[in-house]
């Protein structure tokens, strides 16, 4: 077997987002990693909106991100931690929209190591020096300086190690331009290391350190180094520093030090401050808990300066330094506002906050105010003691702030995110749909949603209207060439035309000089100022001055088809004859002496657009009847002369040429496509040889049962194409690559472009008698994701095998569940506290629920109509219980009747894992699987992680125990039971007498049920140990299986070894088989292995395009979809892999990691080829190109259509 | 370990362990031996992205909590005063990472 593994969807979670000017352009843009991914943003300062530049896989893991700036420069460069063992620099080149790679210096091992350099980041504020750190010990200090030709130089590394140090956090210190210094956070670990009682590890002592980078002498010295907080987790920049042309400093230098509830300021000879961080003034609120700072960014203004910082909870805090110089006089803070938790802050100075959630989706706000005049209580360390530091081994009395809805602070975007998937199924259960859609389960906490993902991009209506007959087609067009927006619709009926313009309303005009008793062909705005109209007796030619001349048709001929462009007109008559028209200087609508007979009925026809700066295009496309496509010459030196020809395998129904970019076939000029729709729904793209005129790389591609129609449309003010089938699709260029998408949107009849003021870029479209405005907001998506909101992190879902309704379990460690929060709160009622019932009232979907110490869970059970996209029954747990597992089992014993059976635990601890008692809920389904009714609680012994149902009865992975159950009248009854298991189960998968059993730590086993002796027994297991995550049955003895570390791997039985255990009666025979390594008697055979680099969470083997292979489709933590597509033959091994060879020399990793090194990650990468790497095959230069495909002994354009082929036509994306 | 070692005198031997942290030698104590697999396996999940979700899902934290409370148990020895004593480990050995369940 091998593997094609193509990523749908790259993760969308955000690890890290820097903020700098990266283009050089005065606008500054984002750079975030998805963890694998760079991604550059650009935040529009006038709309508000974000939207991706680029977006590139680096083939490496991305560990930090700092911005910096050579002093006197104008632009940014990115350098980039990783686990590459390497040092990067990347700088945004806007000319090709790319990154490049200034600098690549290697200092180490490849892998997230101890002590390689990679974890921390921290640039000189001066852009000097820049200096990267491990977890552990190493820090190397690069000088960053530029050469006589102004470019950017890097010098060799100087170490500043510290022997057994953990380091929790660099920084750059600002000191002006005095010699570059870093703080660091270090724990030294020697003490406690010799210390058995582990007193030295209690004593052990958290210091901040200063290096100092003397520049003079070229070497690193550890300037000063003192004892700070025990629980400082975080570092902040403080400005400092005295400006050339002035003497004052901009602050006061030195470091703000994060701790568990406390916010320190400190710097080298100067008196320390504290501040407490408040804490929410919630009746419910678990004051034993600290509060630790996760995210935080200082931002400078002219004189003055800020810092927001972020806690656990999502409270924006503003933390101010008053101070005179140097001298800090008090540092402040107050409560902001609460947005969602981030794993980057960054402040635009156009006056936005983008904050990358730590998962579900990133937002863009707009700051309203900087919080400086309200009557929020501030809270400053002057009002404490020696600046709250008069004992600092003990904390300062609780600060309290009252949470409340956003007021500095407005949304302006959305950035959607599917991070993090948990689980997720493939289905096609919405009505009026060929392909299946994702239903993932996505988010943590109370911003948890089920979300539908459907393949396609989303549609967005501004007008909708009913018309009083049914059109046939439509058309909007300027009235001169100028115009900036369209003035009339043109509607064409069976037996009329009917026109409307465009103004304040959209109302009905008789006097354009259009013929409104005969439907329409063609509409075009045609020369500078004149509108033609086809219609079947001829050609109206409205002249400006409202002057009409026409052309008739002759007689007993009719006009059949018609295309039309500014200076061109051909239109095919009755007879198959073409007639050719063209505009001459004068604005005169001239015939081609010849008419040309095409022998067959004309069906379709069109020119392109008239290239800029020319007279005419010089190429037509003729479809004819007889299953032909001809390119006829428009040449004054060939008129109509035909110049090639394509059979067909249908009739056409519609053909477009349309000129579109295209970087995988050339950088240069767009390229002129043929697009050929037939009658039977398959769409011919061919690509017309600009001198040949020959039509060459022809791709098809199904889009639906009806036959075809093309439009060519401007989306974005790039040319694109309408296909409209029983499905609409669009055909455009994103980010100089083509697209073809489908649109989620009602089907069309026909469809044209539409352009007025408040919908500049939008379309119109005809949906039987309904006319519809619509915009498409998200070019480059290839999901449209509609959610359904959870309250807890949902854990599983799973279908009913009659009813459309999913049955989901979600649940939240350290989290109050409701009744729990209810009654506690009664309690405080009763005990006669005042409850601030305000602060109770918040949403919780932005506040999140009360935090709980450990063992405490918030959990319930839902049941959730997909097609309608909404929850049906909501049933939370009490007593402290949690759900992890669920199965609808149909009981033999109750005559099959289905019931849904719910694994729960309470007062579990995740770690090391226990529970007081572990429980089955019985469920029983009423109204049709709308609601649930409890039938009766078994207790067990642990917490069950896994349930499926199995031959009539229930098998359950409790702990290491997997078990069968039957139904009983008052409980669940153990009927056998196997113990073997390593650590705990966490999967289930069956087929016939066979269990597949996912152990979380021992990889997946294979055990068989022996009804006559009821035993049951492991028969076969892995070699290798592997923290299984999620798997799938790919057949009878091979299971997907992915694992913690994002590794995807096949594994297989011998089926000779299946077969002999099925022929065994009893299973005597297995039992008393020798055991191998200390496990199983058989052991399974990895066939495929891959590091995909997101941790896999589920994997389905699905069909996802009507009548399609099957192929297998898995989702990941951080938001990746991808699918692994099984190679049909021989020949594509062989291809696609030694393109892949050639693509990883060409391909260099923007973080300097070896593709091969990082796909093999844990396990050398085994029969699965990388098609994310193959596919930047089309952004190769065309000489790269070229040599790749010789050397394959194939054309580019075989290459690329291979690709593309590999992806359509087992995908649909 | 780097191949250095292998072509190198007895007398530098002392020099590359202190150059690279968590070489083992043949008097390495147990107790040495998992503190390294413990400093290992933490640096290697704060390194990594998705397992630093991964847990702090599975416990309900947030990720800046996760890498913290990581890099704070790093310092620790595994062992403790169960070294003293007798040789089993798992007494006072910091409880890493949870078998979470799905998520």
């Amino acid at each position: 077997m091998h593997l094609y593994n193509l990523t749908l969807q790259p993760p969308t979670a955000i690890t890290q987002a820097i903020v700098g000017n990266f283009s050089g352009a005065r606008q500054q843009e984002i750079i975030a990693s998805h963890g694998t991914r760079l991604e550059l943003l650009r935040p529009d300062p006038q709309t508000g909106k974000i939207s991706t530049v680029i977006s590139t896989d680096v083939f490496g893991s991305i560990r930090s991100l700092a911005a910096f700036r050579l002093t006197g420069g104008t632009k940014d460069y990115a350098i980039v931690g990783s686990d590459s063992g390497r040092i990067v620099i990347l700088d945004y080149d806007p000319k090709t929209t790319s990154f490049t790679k200034l600098h690549q210096e290697t200092f180490g091992k490849s892998g997230a190591r101890r002590i390689v350099p990679g974890q921390f980041l921290a640039v000189d504020p001066k852009g000097r020096s820049v200096m990267i750190s491990a977890m552990e010990k190493a820090k190397l200090v690069y000088i960053l300086n530029r050469d006589a030709a102004a470019n950017l130089t890097i010098s060799s590394p100087l170490e500043a190690h510290k022997n057994s140090a953990i380091i929790h956090h660099i920084i750059g210190l600002d000191v002006g331009f005095e010699n570059p210094t870093f703080a660091a956070l270090e724990v030294d670990y020697t003490e406690s290391d010799q210390d058995h009682t582990g007193q030295a590890y209690e004593n052990a002592e958290k210091l901040l350190t200063y290096y100092e980078l003397d520049l003079g002498l070229n070497h690193v010295v550890r300037k000063w180094s003192e004892p700070t907080d025990r629980r400082a987790n975080l570092l902040l920049q403080v400005p400092g520093g005295q400006l050339a042309s002035s003497e004052r400093f901009d602050g006061p230098s030195g470091v703000l030090v994060c701790c568990e509830d406390h916010i320190i300021y400190r710097h080298m000879d100067a008196p320390q401050h504290r501040i407490p961080i408040p804490r929410r003034k919630h009746p419910l609120h678990d004051r034993g808990r600290g509060m630790l700072i996760v995210a935080a960014v200082m931002h400078k203004m002219k004189g003055a300066f800020f810092f927001l910082v972020q806690n656990e909870d999502g409270d924006l805090f503003k933390v101010t330094i008053d101070h005179e110089e140097e001298e800090v006089k008090a540092l402040r803070i107050k409560y902001f506002d609460t947005v969602p938790v981030a794993s980057s802050l960054c402040i635009l100075k156009s006056g936005f906050l983008f904050v990358a959630s730590e998962f579900s989706n990133h937002y863009l706000y707009q700051f309203q105010k900087l919080g400086d005049d309200d009557d929020e209580p501030e809270f400053s360390s002057t009002s404490y003691p020696s600046f709250g530091m008069s004992d600092p081994s003990q904390p300062l009395p609780h600060a309290f702030f009252r949470p409340r809805p956003l007021e500095n602070l407005a949304v302006a975007d959305e950035m959607e995110s599917l991070a993090p998937i948990i689980d997720s199924k493939v289905l096609n259960i919405l009505p009026n749909s060929d392909t299946p859609q994702i239903f993932a389960a996505c988010g943590q906490g109370t911003r948890s949603s089920l979300r539908i993902l459907r393949h396609g991009l989303e549609v967005e209506e501004s007008v909708s209207s009913d018309l009083p007959g049914i059109p046939n087609a439509v058309w909007t067009t300027k009235r001169t060439e100028d115009d900036p927006y369209d003035s009339y619709i043109i509607l064409s009926f069976v037996n009329g035309t009917l026109v409307l313009s465009i103004g304040e309303t959209i109302e009905e005009v008789q006097d354009t000089g259009f013929l409104s008793s005969a439907p329409t062909l063609a509409v075009q705005q045609i020369g500078a100022d004149a509108l033609l109209q086809v219609h079947p007796g001829g050609i109206r030619h409205v002249l400006a001055n409202g002057h009409v001349t026409e052309w008739r048709s002759p007689a007993n001929k009719s006009i059949v088809a018609a295309t039309t462009n500014k200076r061109q007109v051909v239109v095919a008559l009755s007879s198959a004859e073409l007639v050719y028209f063209e505009l001459d200087l004068e604005g005169q609508l001239n015939e081609y002496q010849d008419r040309k007979a095409m022998g067959s009925t004309v069906l379709a026809l069109s020119v392109g657009e008239v290239p800029e700066g020319r007279q005419r295009t010089p190429y037509l496309a003729v479809g004819c009847e007889d299953q032909t496509v001809r390119v006829i010459s428009l040449d004054p030196e060939n008129t109509l002369e035909t110049i090639s020809l394509q059979a067909l395998t249908a009739p056409p129904s519609s053909i477009c040429i349309a000129e579109m970019m295209d970087f995988s076939i050339t950088k240069v000029e767009p390229v002129m496509f043929v697009n050929i729709g037939l009658q039977n729904g398959v769409l011919l793209r061919t690509v017309l040889d600009p001198t040949s005129g020959q039509l060459v790389d022809t791709r098809t591609r199904f889009l639906g049962t009806r036959p075809i129609k093309l439009i060519r449309v401007q989306i974005q003010r790039q040319p694109a194409i309408l296909a409209l089938s029983s499905r609409s699709w669009l055909n455009y260029t994103h980010q100089n690559l083509m697209h073809f998408t489908p649109l989620i949107f009602e089907n069309f009849d026909y469809a044209w472009g539409f352009s007025a003021e408040l919908s500049p870029e939008g379309l119109i479209g005809i949906a039987g008698s309904t006319l519809r405005i619509f915009q498409i907001p998200k070019l480059g998506t290839k999901l449209k994701q509609d959610s359904i909101p959870l309250s807890f992190t949902p854990r599983k879902f799973i279908t009913h095998p009659s009813n459309n309704y999913f049955y989901l379990i979600e649940g939240d460690h350290r989290v109050l569940g409701d009744d729990a929060a209810a009654k506690k709160l009664a309690e405080l009622r009763n005990q006669g506290k005042d409850i601030d019932d305000e602060v109770l009232a918040l949403p919780e979907e932005v506040f999140g629920k009360p935090r709980a110490p450990a063992g405490t869970w918030g959990s319930a059970i839902r049941i959730i109509d997909p097609v309608e996209g909404k929850t049906v029954a909501y049933f939370p747990l009490d007593g402290n219980e949690a759900a992890f597992s669920l199965a609808v089992v149909p009981f033999s014993a109750r005559n099959g009747e289905l019931h849904l059976v719910v694994g729960t635990a309470a007062d579990t601890h995740v770690s090391p894992r226990s529970c007081s008692s572990g429980f089955f809920r019985t469920y029983r389904f009423t109204e049709d699987g709308a609601g649930l009714e409890l039938v009766h609680k078994t207790e067990t012994d642990d917490v069950p992680l896994a349930l499926m149902a199995f031959q009539g009865r229930l098998a359950a992975g409790v702990g290491k125990a997997l078990r069968i159950y039957d139904i009983g009248k008052k409980k669940l009854l153990r009927k056998v039971e196997n113990k073997s298991f390593a650590t705990a189960i966490v999967t289930l998968h069956t087929q016939g007498s066979h269990i597949i059993v996912g152990d979380i730590q021992e990889s997946v086993s294979y055990a068989v049920y022996k009804p006559p002796e009821n035993r049951l027994l492991v028969f076969a297991d892995d070699t290798q140990p592997r923290w299984v995550s999620a798997v799938a049955m790919v057949d009878y003895n091979t299971v997907a299986i992915g694992d913690r570390f994002g590794n995807i791997l096949v594994n297989r039985l011998d089926p000779k070894v299946s077969e002999q255990v099925d022929d065994d009666p009893t299973g005597a025979g297995i039992l008393h088989e020798k055991s191998i390594l200390m496990g199983a008697p058989h052991k399974t055979q990895m066939i495929a292995h891959f590091h995909v680099g997101d941790l896999v969470t589920s994997i389905h083997k699905v069909a996802m395009v009507a009548g399609g292979r099957e192929i297998l489709l898995y989702t990941c933590l951080h938001g990746t979809v991808g699918i692994l597509v099984p190679f049909v033959s021989k020949e594509d091994v062989d291809f696609i892999s030694t393109l892949e060879q050639h693509m990883r020399q060409e391909n260099n990793s923007l973080v300097g990691r070896d593709h091969l090194a990082w796909r093999g990650y844990y396990t050398p990468v085994k029969a699965v080829v990388d098609g994310d790497l193959c596919e930047m095959f089309a952004r190769l230069p065309t000489t790269k190109q070229s040599s790749i495909a010789a050397e394959l002994d194939r054309t580019v354009g075989e290459v690329s259509k291979k690709l593309e082929q590999m992806r359509v036509t087992t995908s649909g994306f | 370990m780097s191949s250095e070692l292998r072509y190198t005198a007895n007398t530098q031997l002392e020099h590359l362990h202190a150059r690279y942290t968590g070489t083992g030698h043949a008097d390495l104590t147990k107790h040495e031996w998992l503190t390294h697999q413990h400093r290992d396996t933490l640096s290697s999940i704060v390194g990594h992205p998705t397992l630093t979700s991964y847990l702090a899902i599975a416990d309900g934290e947030s990720v800046g909590r996760v890498k913290f409370e990581m890099a704070e148990v790093s310092v620790m020895f595994v062992g403790g005063s169960a070294r003293a004593s007798d040789d089993t480990v798992t007494e006072n050995a910091p409880t890493l990472w949870a078998a979470p369940s799905k998520g």
